[in-house]
Formats: structure tokens, sequence, C-alpha cells
């Protein structure tokens, strides 16, 4: 139990109306009970012990100090979407973010200083308002601004937008001790637009290919570079229950291309980029077809499940690349990559087929929560951040151990991974979205999920190369991560001891964090005995 | 005890434990996002901000509920009623999962209503004089179609019948007298029905399922009685318990009630559409409308569900999922749009995006300052839209949004959708 | 045994310099201040002989700076004492990759070699302005001198490399850093930058001038070399008009290399000979700017007919008041634009920083375009107020990313031989820095004593943390100390 005196402290800090201990309101902080299938979540999630809403940087210091000086463990929380971003254990501060929602947009100059509790939806309206946009990440719009360029960011719109961590500009960071960092352009000003230096790039601290998940202090402030777009409004428009964008056909369209090929569909994307053209690429898995098809999950499994042969051969040979091209400076400049990628794909042998002129996943993503629509949970198990070619061999191995998971794992018929090419095509990207029955409760379609999920799926990420997300910092044993660098987990360690000795930032932290989940529980502690005798 | 399973908290587990956290049910969908003004739909977390205050919050603690972890206390009663059963998580969480989360929050009324420990004393007060008068201002019930001008052409033979409500019975009369008047124009054969008794849904939206199910009861009877099989109401209330609770009360689907259900401005717009009802006398006004909740999110078709659960949870049989949109939203605005002189403007969050007026759920009756802050809030909207009437559909909004205009001291007035076509029937609409 | 015993264990007796006359070659900078003498100099050509010198650095606590070229051209000297790491034997240009467009090339590659060895495949990199035929590539990438194509969103061209920490322990960035980089089953390529994990050691290293760790080899980006293009030059005579031109230009994403530049330094850049600048200055306008169309590689003419109309209808509304020009005066025809832009200084020439006055004191800074005006006034004023003629100021403006930020640089011109002069120019030089920093001027690449000084004296938050990191990463302090803020 955290002590009144602090509870008192922190209610002089923010008032008596932005903090609670009031049970009721507690258990709605509760980081279990939800569909996040996670160990973290499901063996360490539990309830908070205060929820403070602090409005600003000077509020949330002060929070971090005087939880400093009584060693409470605190959890900074903007929208709550991870598993990370509840209480893990007992005893726990909880700042919720809602309130910092401040958000200052520089249109000429082509930023945006954003609060914590900031969402992607909010910046990308505000940002379509002056010609500009940003990347809403795959998570969905729903999801904070900051958190996610500290973590994740990607989206086919990637492509063409570079990588989340070349759009976190000036930085307003409470370090894990209380002291406030200004970085960037911050650093020097009032002024955000700019992200690097003074001398070497602190941000490095910050973020790598992922991100500390809060436990290195927070991040109270952010400018984000927002990127030319068109200047012709998207008109939202709703039929049945989904929402999306007409685009303007003469400035921003899709195209869905048949490739004949895995490797043509490669290719394509690879001329596609050396051509300069284009602002999203990706491949469509069939199931995501299915799903935006049917009109709910009992559709869905009636269709999905039926005639197996032939979806095996769908998923096989039906291989879709979804490009999106958009003329930024004119409605020639459409024209003329139109004319560019009708010519790659007919010197590929690519069919254009019929594409509706709309969107609801991307320039504003409002169906990332289908992922929960199948089987009521979904990880994303597989990540492969390198070319493009090493991404796509590295996901042909992963299907194959994944047939011998399957089930538990539910039957995609075959399915190589969902990839798309990165930063004007100097990256690749692959992701395997992975579903298992969160209703079903057997222990041993559990343990048989654990082994694929923390034991093997990591150790082949590790011999094939691959930047495993957030498992990365998470597996169990470290198959990859400490090995990484070589050393990086020992570098990575020193900067927390540095920053954060008493542990207090966001516990038990990224480093470790499944081993010390992974122990508690026997059959799992057993799996990883096993394998580590291996 | 209510014996109906699909009103039992029980039932919702799995809808709550699915939960993954999105907050679909709180924000205005993302592709409709405006930017950092106007992000919510939900009322309750924008004046609340705790998450406890919103739909995923409520899934974990009615999950605690269940769990035997939280009990029914002062501060939990506050922060399951502190909610406006607006819909806005019932057509956020259905944009992408089908999980009926609205439900959880009616169930957890009707479990704390089991438990004795609700409804809550303002909510009491409203039932009680219900209970007692027919009525939830306890007047007289006899007295209840004084109103009826002299002049109505009412049916003795009707196919429909108007159910004009309390609201309009006994406070805003003008309203009642204004959709007679529009259904005189239009020329249906109408009546209202005699023993005409609150529709319920302050009982309902109160936890007390089974004084709503009586309720539902009386009233259908009452229908029954003049031969009619369309209930036309003006009140957006009203027409959602009609045609979404009392089959839901009574275990049944509105496509298997024996009346149909239709908002005034159905059939207004169909008569204008026609020529039958003649606009001659120019509204000389910039108007928005604001979509009333229980119109536009709340009122798709109830179909009850008792099955099972197969792999992955699907539904055996297939549920029929209620997802908030084939609400009433297109008519009223098209009623607007043919009135002469009148500019429209649209709120910027309308549609399946509207902020609840504050008042629903029966937060008017036990938060009034959580309803002046909410209608505040979308008054300041309307004003910032540049108009000089905001109009609804619904005299709870029209009630609400007025004294929050009246006691801010705004000039923007504050209308009911039938005062406004009643103008531009006969210009005697008195705006 | 001697720390020279020990290096030359490493590196061999050839490879160990001790005497300071054969130093100078390691130790001549651009500075208006004296350079400091190490004690030895230490070439090496192997990953592992370098690792060793860092080991023995690290375990001597003896400082030690890293250098890849020899070309120190801005504030950039060695620290007093101590051991220069010299890389520029390591030449090694591999992996010419068109696919995933990139290059490995090893620290000690220069700008004039990997230019010409990427012309044979029609590839670049994409390349500050100008930069020394034999200075590092990996230098300039490293230190973030800024592209002169603002087009591509990606500021940071390195891809992954292979780096020694101070503490000389070996490290890989990126997906570089994966176990099995460059073995059999695995795939990786390291084109993906970041990591591993949540720290990113390629961004502690950047602008860092060594004082982080080592670097030995990088995967670097490349770009297709355009075979068409469509160069253009417009005349200002206000650098708030030219801005604001640059603005439109950039929102549209139209063009590849795009810059602003006053007539002193363009005259620099164009002249034959030093003695013709100041001719052809007095026909340039104040202001020029420079912008290449170029095709791309698939239907290249229509590509840059798309563009030049979006730029004929910005001039339109943007710069009626002046014309898009096929000829620079004094210059000739802007078709020679590209090959001039695209190509290093040859070595065999002054420097064209150097040559109107035989030396020049850089100062630059980022900020927002539209504030450049206003820095540019408060530079020329003080350099008038102290005696520094404004006309021999050269100005660039580079704007970065799409016009979201820009280089802003003055070069102060003078006479290395006339002391009174260089007197003035140090006045000028720190008097500038005090005052646009009071004007929010980000000095993100603080080069030198008085600039690092000042700026870090500012800047209180950062330069903790920054001695913070640099604690956890080079304990003893070794690498280039007395350099930014350690």
């Amino acid at each position: 139990m955290i002590p009144q005196e602090v509870y008192k402290t922190l209610e002089l800090i923010v008032g008596q109306k932005n903090i609670t201990q009031e049970k009721e309101i507690l258990q709605a902080y509760k980081n279990k009970d939800r569909a996040f299938v996670n160990p973290e979540s499901e063996l360490l999630g539990t309830t908070p012990d205060i929820v403070i809403m602090p409005k600003n940087t000077e509020e949330v210091q002060a929070i971090v100090k005087t939880a400093n000086a009584y060693k409470v463990a605190y959890t900074p929380c903007s929208t709550f979407w991870t598993p990370q971003a509840g209480a893990r254990f007992e005893g726990c501060l909880h700042m919720d973010f809602k309130r910092m929602n401040t958000l200052e947009l520089d249109a000429k100059n082509m930023n945006a200083t954003v609060g914590s509790g900031i969402n992607y939806a909010q910046l990308q309206a505000e940002a379509f308002k002056h010609g500009l946009y940003t990347v809403v990440s795959g998570g969905g719009s729903q999801v904070s601004v900051i958190p996610n360029h500290l973590s994740w960011g990607f989206s086919p719109l990637t492509y063409r937008a570079g990588l989340a961590p070349r759009r976190i500009m000036g930085v307003e960071w409470v370090l894990p001790d209380g002291e406030i960092v200004r970085m960037g352009s911050f650093a020097s000003g009032k002024d955000g637009f700019w992200g690097e230096g003074i001398g070497p790039d602190m941000r490095g601290l910050l973020r790598g290919h992922i991100g500390w998940l809060g436990s290195l202090g927070i991040v109270t402030r952010m400018c984000v570079r927002l990127l030319p777009f068109h200047n012709v409004k998207l008109k939202p428009m709703q039929m049945h229950r989904h929402t999306f964008f007409v685009f303007p056909t003469d400035r921003q369209k899709w195209y869905n291309f048949t490739c004949p090929s895995t490797d043509v569909m490669v290719d394509f994307m690879y001329e596609i980029a050396q051509a300069e053209i284009g602002a999203a690429m990706t491949r469509v898995p069939i199931a995501w077809r299915f799903i935006s098809r049917s009109g709910c999950k009992e559709n869905f499994w009636e269709t999905w499940l039926q005639d197996p042969v032939q979806k095996k051969k769908d998923v096989e040979e039906l291989l879709i690349n979804r490009v999106m091209l958009i003329g930024y400076a004119s409605q020639k400049q459409l024209e003329y990559e139109e004319k560019v990628i009708m010519a790659i794909a007919e010197k590929l042998g690519c069919t254009l087929r019929r594409t509706r002129q709309m969107d609801g996943s991307w320039m504003q993503s409002g169906d990332s929560v289908t992922m929960w629509y199948l089987t009521g949970c979904f990880m994303s198990a597989t990540g492969q951040l390198d070319s493009l070619d090493a991404s796509v061999k590295a996901g042909a191995e992963f299907a194959q151990m994944k047939l011998k998971y399957t089930p538990p794992l539910m039957e995609d018929h075959g399915d190589k991974g969902w990839f798309q090419i990165n930063d004007f095509g100097h990256s690749g990207y692959l992701e395997f979205i992975l579903h298992t029955d969160a209703y079903d409760k057997d222990p041993e379609l559990g343990l048989k999920t654990a082994e694929f999920y923390h034991f093997e799926n990591p150790k082949l990420v590790a011999r094939t190369g691959g930047l495993n997300f957030f498992n990365q910092v998470m597996t169990p044993l470290y198959h990859d991560s400490p090995q990484y660098g070589p050393n990086y987990g020992d570098f990575a360690r020193k900067v927390k001891e540095a920053f954060d000795p008493d542990e207090l930032s966001n516990p038990p932290g990224v480093l470790d964090t499944l081993d010390k989940v992974i122990d508690t529980i026997p059959p799992l502690k057993a799996l990883k005995e096993k394998y580590e005798k291996m | 005890m209510v014996d109906n399973s699909n009103l039992k908290l029980e039932e919702y587990r799995l809808d709550m434990e699915s939960c993954p956290g999105c907050r679909g049910c709180i924000w205005v969908d993302h592709i409709f996002c405006t930017g950092i003004k106007y992000p919510y739909r939900c009322p309750s977390i924008y004046h609340e901000t705790f998450d406890a205050y919103s739909c995923m919050g409520r899934n974990k603690i009615a999950i605690g509920i269940l769990n035997g972890e939280v009990e029914f206390t002062p501060k939990m009663l506050d922060i399951i009623y502190k909610c406006n059963l607006c819909g806005a998580c019932l057509a956020g969480c259905k944009r992408n999962l089908d999980l009926d989360t609205d439900m959880v929050l009616e169930a957890l009324r009707i479990r704390a209503v089991e438990e004795g420990v609700a409804p809550i004393p303002a909510h009491k007060a409203v039932n009680d004089k219900i209970a007692e008068s027919g009525n939830r201002y306890g007047a007289d019930n006899s007295k209840r179609q004084e109103w009826l001008p002299s002049d109505a052409k009412v049916s003795d033979n009707p196919d429909m019948v108007y159910f004009a409500g309390c609201n309009s019975s006994f406070k805003n009369k003008q309203l009642a007298i204004a959709t007679t008047g529009i259904l005189d124009a239009a020329g249906v054969n109408y009546a209202l029905f005699s023993g005409e008794k609150c529709c319920g849904n302050p009982l309902y939206e109160s936890g007390d399922a089974d004084a709503a199910k009586k309720q539902a009861e009386a009233n259908i009877a009452a229908m029954k009685a003049t031969g009619a099989s369309t209930i036309v109401t003006s009140c957006a209330e009203c027409f959602k318990v009609w045609k979404v609770d009392y089959p839901k009360l009574l275990d049944k689907a509105t496509k298997d009630m024996d009346y149909k259900v239709v908002h005034i401005t159905q059939v207004a717009i169909e008569k204008i559409m026609d020529g039958t009802i003649k606009l001659d006398h120019p509204v000389n006004m910039r108007v928005a409308y604001h979509d009333s909740c229980k119109l536009t999110r709340c009122s798709d078709d109830w179909t009850p569900w008792h099955g099972e659960r197969g792999k992955y949870a699907v539904t055996i049989p297939q549920k029929t999922f209620r997802r908030g949109i084939t609400g009433v939203i297109m008519e009223p605005r098209e009623v607007l749009a043919s009135i002469p002189g009148i500019e429209f403007k649209e709120m910027i969050r309308n549609g399946m995006n509207t902020m609840c007026c504050g008042a629903g759920g029966g937060a008017a009756d036990a938060f009034p300052e959580y309803t002046q802050d909410i209608a505040n809030h979308r008054l300041d909207e309307a004003e910032d839209v540049g108009i000089d009437a905001l109009v609804s559909s619904c005299p709870y909004c029209k009630d609400t949004f007025e004294k929050a205009a009246k006691d801010g001291d705004r000039s923007i007035k504050c209308y009911d959708i039938t005062q406004v076509l009643y103008e531009a029937i006969t210009g005697k609409g008195g705006l | 045994m001697s720390l020279k015993e020990d290096l030359t264990n490493i590196a061999g007796a050839d490879c160990v310099i001790d005497d300071p006359a054969q130093m100078v070659p390691y130790i001549t900078t651009d500075s208006l201040w004296p350079p400091m003498l190490p004690h030895y100099v230490v070439s090496v050509k192997a990953l592992e002989d370098a690792q060793k010198v860092v080991l023995l650095a690290n375990e001597q606590k003896v400082p030690l700076k890293p250098s890849s070229s020899g070309v120190h051209t801005k504030e950039t000297g060695p620290m007093c004492g101590g051991i220069i790491l010299d890389l520029s034997k390591m030449k090694k240009i591999s992996n010419i990759d068109n696919r995933n467009r990139k290059v490995t090339i090893e620290a000690g590659v220069t700008w004039g070699e990997l230019t010409e060895e990427l012309k044979k495949q029609q590839v670049r990199t994409v390349m500050p302005l100008l930069p020394r035929a034999n200075s590092s590539v990996l230098v300039s990438s490293l230190e973030r001198d800024p592209w002169i194509i603002p087009m591509f969103e990606y500021g940071e061209v390195i891809l992954s490399m292979q780096m020694i920490w101070p503490t000389g322990e070996l490290f890989r960035t990126g997906s570089a850093s994966t176990i099995n980089y460059g073995k059999e089953g695995c795939f990786a390529e390291g084109c993906f930058p970041y990591g591993p994990g949540p720290i990113d050691a390629m961004r502690l290293m950047m602008g860092a001038q060594g004082t982080m760790g080592t670097a030995i080899w990088a995967n670097i980006k490349t770009e297709r070399l355009p075979d068409m293009n469509k160069s253009v030059f417009i005349p200002f005579e206000r650098s708030e008009d030219i801005i604001e031109a640059m603005y439109a230009i950039q929102r549209k994403r139209i063009g590849h290399e795009c810059f602003a530049i006053n007539d002193l330094n363009l005259a620099g850049i164009l002249a034959d000979k030093a003695s013709d600048i100041e001719g052809i200055r007095k026909q340039l306008p104040p202001w020029s700017l420079l912008l290449i169309l170029s095709g791309a590689k698939w239907f290249p003419k229509d590509k840059l007919a798309y563009e030049k109309e979006v730029l004929y209808e910005i001039r339109e509304h943007v710069f009626p008041f002046t014309e898009i020009l096929d000829v620079i005066p004094g210059y000739g025809s802007v078709n020679k634009l590209p090959e001039l832009l695209r190509n290093p200084w040859p070595a065999d020439k002054t420097y064209w920083k150097d040559r109107y006055k035989g030396a020049s004191q850089d100062m630059f800074f980022i900020t927002t375009m539209e504030k450049a005006p206003v820095f540019a006034d408060v530079v020329m004023q003080i350099a008038a107020e102290n005696g520094h003629s404004i006309n021999d100021i050269g100005v660039y403006i580079q704007p970065i990313e799409f016009g979201a930020g820009a280089h802003v640089e003055f070069n102060f011109f003078y006479d290395r031989n006339n002391a009174e002069e260089c007197e003035t120019v140090k006045t000028v030089y720190a008097e500038a820095i005090e005052e646009t920093l009071k004007m929010e001027a980000h000095f993100t690449r603080p080069y030198g004593k008085v600039m690092s000084d000042i700026v870090y004296e500012k800047t209180g938050s950062y330069t903790m943390l920054a001695k913070k990191a640099k604690k956890i990463f080079d304990p003893n302090n070794i690498m280039n100390p007395g350099i930014l803020c350690f």
C-alpha cells in the first residue's frame, strides 16, 4: 500500500479532483481481465493503488520526484493500449495522461507539438486541415502519438513517410528521477521543430527499434514531424458499420495488383520504390479480405473454413500488392505515377484488380481493432525489420514452422505473413498476426502456444536475423536479445541502472520481464528449463 | 427478479472480458474525428475523466462485481448512473467488434436494482410518481391530453397512434400541438389513445426492469385497443422505448411486435416529398441539428438471443447484433433542408457521432450539474458552428439546451424540430 | 611495456607515429585556433586491430580520437596528447546493392572514391554541398552534414554500422546487430537503422565527434543517379522571398537538389579561378535559388514535365516578380549544375570556401527557414559593428526534409596571414554565436571549444543528460576528451 502521506503530497500537486484511491475507480484501471493475451497482463496484471491525472510536465515532474522520495513505483499511461501501460504489481501509482491533451501545430514548418494524451485520430485530423499528414500506426488511430512514436509507428504509409524514430523532433522528457530534459530544439528554445543534438543525439537513449515502454521515465511533450499531403479534403463516409474516407481520385488512389508469384510481388515492390513513386504499399493477407467482407465473426468463420483446399490455393496464388499513389504536387503527378506503375505491372505480369477508392485503415486507422474480431485475441509473433527480401525469406520459414503449431494457432491456410516495404524501398517489414482461441482455456493448448511464442519462434527469429518487435526485449532466455549487437542487453541494462537505479519507472521494465513472469508458472518454467538445456 | 437472460449481467461476461481497451466506446469515430476540440462522443468520460466513467472501465467494474471483487457502494452507483446510456459505446465498439458492451451498462443497473441498492433516490422519486400517477411529473394523468387542439383531425378508426409522451403532454405542450398539426397537414389517419401512460423509459433506465415491463404491457394493450398498427412519436426516448425496450423487456424481437414505430420526421418527410405537406412560411434562421442519441444510435431493432458459444465464441444460433446504425438520421435533416429560409449547418459531431445533450439515462434527474456541463459543451460546439438555433428531435434535449442557454445567458435558441416544421406549415410555431 | 610498444605490437612499427613532424597531416585543421598534438598516431587496417587499440587506450586511460580521413574541416582538431586512431587506410567499398539501394563503406572511404565507384553503376549517395573529395563519407554521415536534396524524408543515411564502444566491445547497429549477420542462414542485410532494443547506438554516435565510440564500417543509403535533369536558377533580391519560394517548392515535393545561396558563396563555387570571383559576383543577384528537377527511372521526361509545370504554377503565385532562368550570369548554362553538385570538390583544387580569402570560419545552426533572414540581419550587424566587412560573408541556406527546418550557414572569409583579421573574425564568430543562440538558433553540431562552451552552458538539462550517457558508455572518458561538453 502506498502510504497516505504520499497520497496527500500528490493531492497537493494535482488537486483533489485529479487523484483517487477509490477502489471502484481503481477497478477500471485493472491491468487484467482484458483481451490482450499476454503473459504480463494475464499473470502480472493488477489494480493500481492510486490513479493520478497530471496536467503538464511540471506536475509530472513533481509526481515523479515524490515517487522517488518515497520509493513508490509508477506506471505512465497515455491511452492504456498496451499491457505495459498498466499496473503489473501491487502498490503502484498509475499516471493517466488524459488531461495532457495539448496540440500546437506549425503548418508552415510541418510539425505538431503534442501532449501525452493526444491520439493519432486527433493529430491526423488537425494535420489534414493544413494539407499535411502523419503516419497513423497499425495500432490504430486510438493510439497515443507520443508512446507510439517512441515504441513502434509502422504502417504501409511508412513507405513514403519514413520511419517513426525519424519523426520524433523536440522532446520534453521527465527522467526516472524527476529531472526534466529538453531535447532537440527544445534544448535551445521554445520551438520543438528539430530533433537532433546538441552533439550526440540523445534520442538514441529514448528508443532503438522499439522503446522502453515507460520504464525510462516519461516523455510529456513531443514535437512530431508532419509531411506534405495534397490539399483536397478526404470526405468521411459511413456505410453500414464501416466508416471510411472517399478518395479524391484525381489526387489519391488505391491500386490492387494480382501478382503471379510472391517473388514477382517482391520485385514489383522494389521496382516501384526504385521508380521513386508511391505513397504506401503492402501485401494484403487473404484473411483480411474475408474480414472486411464478412458481416460478422460468425460469417467469417463460416466462409473461411469452407473448402480448405481452395483456400490454400487462394492463399498461395491470390497475391495482392496494394499500392496507394498520391498526387502530392498535382493531378498530373498522380497521372504520371499511374503511368509508371501500370508499365511496371505490365513488365512483371501483374494485373490490376477492381479497387474501391476508399480507405478506413491507413489514413486514419479506424479498424485496427478488428484483429481481435476473429478469435478474441491476437499476437504479433514474428517481426522482421530488414530488407524486403530478408523479410520475405524469413516469412517462408516461419510459415513452415507455424504449421506445426496449427492448432492451437488459427487455421490460416499457410499464409506467409503480412509484408510491406518501408523507407522508400530501403527496408522491408514482415509481421505475422497470429490468432489463438482466447476462449479455449485448455492448458495443453496454452502450453503449446507458449512454446511457439516464447521459445521456437524467437529461436527462428534469431537464426534468420530479425528484429523481433517488443519480443526482443521480452523473450525468455534471451534467445535473441542479449546477443544482438552482440552485447546490447548489457548496455541497455547499464542505461536503466544509471537512470533508474530503484526501478521505479514502470517496473518490471522491458528487460528480463518475461523470465520473471515465466518463472512463476511451473509448466512454463519447466518448458524454459527444457529449452535452457537445448 | 428479472427472469429474462438477455437482461442479466452474467450474460455479458464474455463481452466484458473481450474488451481490448481500444476506447472506441468514447471517441468520435476516427474517420470522422475533426481534431482536438471535440474528440469524445461519450459524455461521461468528457465530464468525469477517470476511466471508470467509460464503457471500457465499466466493463472491468462489471467483471469485478460478477467476481465479487467490488460492491455496489455509493461511488459505484455514481459510476454506473453517471452515464447517459446514449449508445456512444454501442456504435464505437460495434464499428469493429461485436461486443454488446452497451447491454453491460443496462444490465449493471438492473443488477443494482436486484441487489436492492437502486433505483437511486432521484430515480426512485420519478419512478414513484410514474407508479402513482402514470407520468413522470406526478400530474393528474387524466389531463394528459388536455393540450389536444379542438380542431385536430383525430380519427375514430386510426391507422396510426400518436404517443405524445410525458414531456409533451404536460410540459412542452406546444410540441404535441405542433405534432398533431403536422399529422393533420400530412393527412394521415391518426388518433391518440386513451390510457396513455409514461412510456417507462425512466423505469428501465433506472434499472427497474420489472416495473418497466409492466408499463410496456399496459401501454401496448392500450395501443392495441385503438386498432392501429403504427405508433408515431415526437419524443426520441419514447421512440426508442417502443421500438427497442418493449420487445427487449418482453423477450421478443422488434420485428415480431405487432406494431411499427415511426418518428414524426419520418412521416413528415414522406408527405413533404409527395407534396401533401406545404411549407408556405419561410423560417429565416441558421440552424444546426442535434442528433438525439436515442433516435440516432439507440434505436436499432432488438432481437433477443438465447444460444450458446462455439469455437472462437461464435454465437449459435447466430446472434443479430445491434450496431447503432439504422437510426433516424437523414429524415430530420431532409425536413429541415426542405423548409424555405433555413440555412442548415452540421454540428461538428453529428449523426452517429453525436454527443448526448447530457439528459439521457436518467442523468438529468440524478445529476443536474453533470447534465448542465454536457449541455454547455454541446452548446459551445453549436456556437462554433455559427447558428441562430439548435434544433433537436426530443423534448428532453430541447429542455436541457434551453436551460443551459438561459443559465449561461447565451443568445442561441433551442427548438424541437416539430416546432420549426409547424412554423413552416402554419406560421404559428411561435418561434 | 610502453604504450608505443603496445601500439607497435598491434599495428606494426610502420603504422605508429610519434614524431610531431610526421603528424602534420593528422592535426591540420581549418581552425583559427591552433591544433593540439597527440602522443601517437596509430594506423590500422582491420577491425580487430582497431578494437585492440581501443581496449588498450581504455585499459591505460589514454585519450583516443578516431580519425577517418585526416581532413579536419571544422573545429575537430585532436585533444592534447593521447592517441589518434587513424582509420584512413580502411577503404573498402563493398556490397553495392542496387536492389535495396545501399553500399557498405569503411571509415576511410572518401567522397571522391565513393562517388567514382557508384557512378559506374549509375547510383550515388545523397551528398552535402560540395564536400572535399578527400574527406570521409562515414564521418559526413555521422556528423549530420546537411544533404542538398531535401526531398527524402530521411536525414539519416546510415542504415547500420559496425562500431567499437569506448570500452572496446564490438557492436553492430540496426538490423546488422542480428546474431548471425553475414552468416549462412541469416537473411539480415543490415537495412534497418534503429536498435537493437530500446537504445540506438547509431544515434548516440551521430554528432558525437568521436566521443561516443569508433565507427568502422557502415551500410549507407544510395539512390539512383538521374540521367535526365532540368536545372533552374532563380534570382532573388530579398532573402525573405527566396525563403517563401523554397517553402512552396518543398511543400510540393518537387526537385532533388534545392538550396539558397548568396552571391559571394555562389561566385566562390562557380568561378574557374579565385580571381574570377568578384567579377562573377557582380553579375549575380544577392540571392540565388538552385534547383535540379530530376527524371526518374521510368518516363523521366514525363516526370520532369509535371514538376516543371508545378514549378511555374508556384512562380505565378509565390514569386511572380522574378524569372526562372536557364543561364546563370557569369557562369553559363544551368545544365552544368548536376555535374557540379553531384560530385565532391576536387582534391586538387583549392576548396571553394578557401578561394576568396584563403580561409573561412563557418558558423552554422538549424532553424526554421522563415527565421533565416532575421538571423542573417543580426549576424551581418555584428560583423559590421566589429569591423568585418559584410561583403566578406558567405551565406548558405539549405532546406532539410521538405523545408521542415534549414541548415543556415555563415562563412566568415578571412586572410589567415592577417592577424588583425583573424582576431576580428574570432570576435564576430563568438558574438554571433551568443546572439543567435539567444534567438533560439539550434546549434546541433557545436564544433570547437568556443562554440561548444557557449552552447552547452545555455542548454543545461541536455548537457547533463549527455554527460550521464557518456559516463555509461565511456566510463574512463577516453574518447576525444575535451570535445563538446565532455
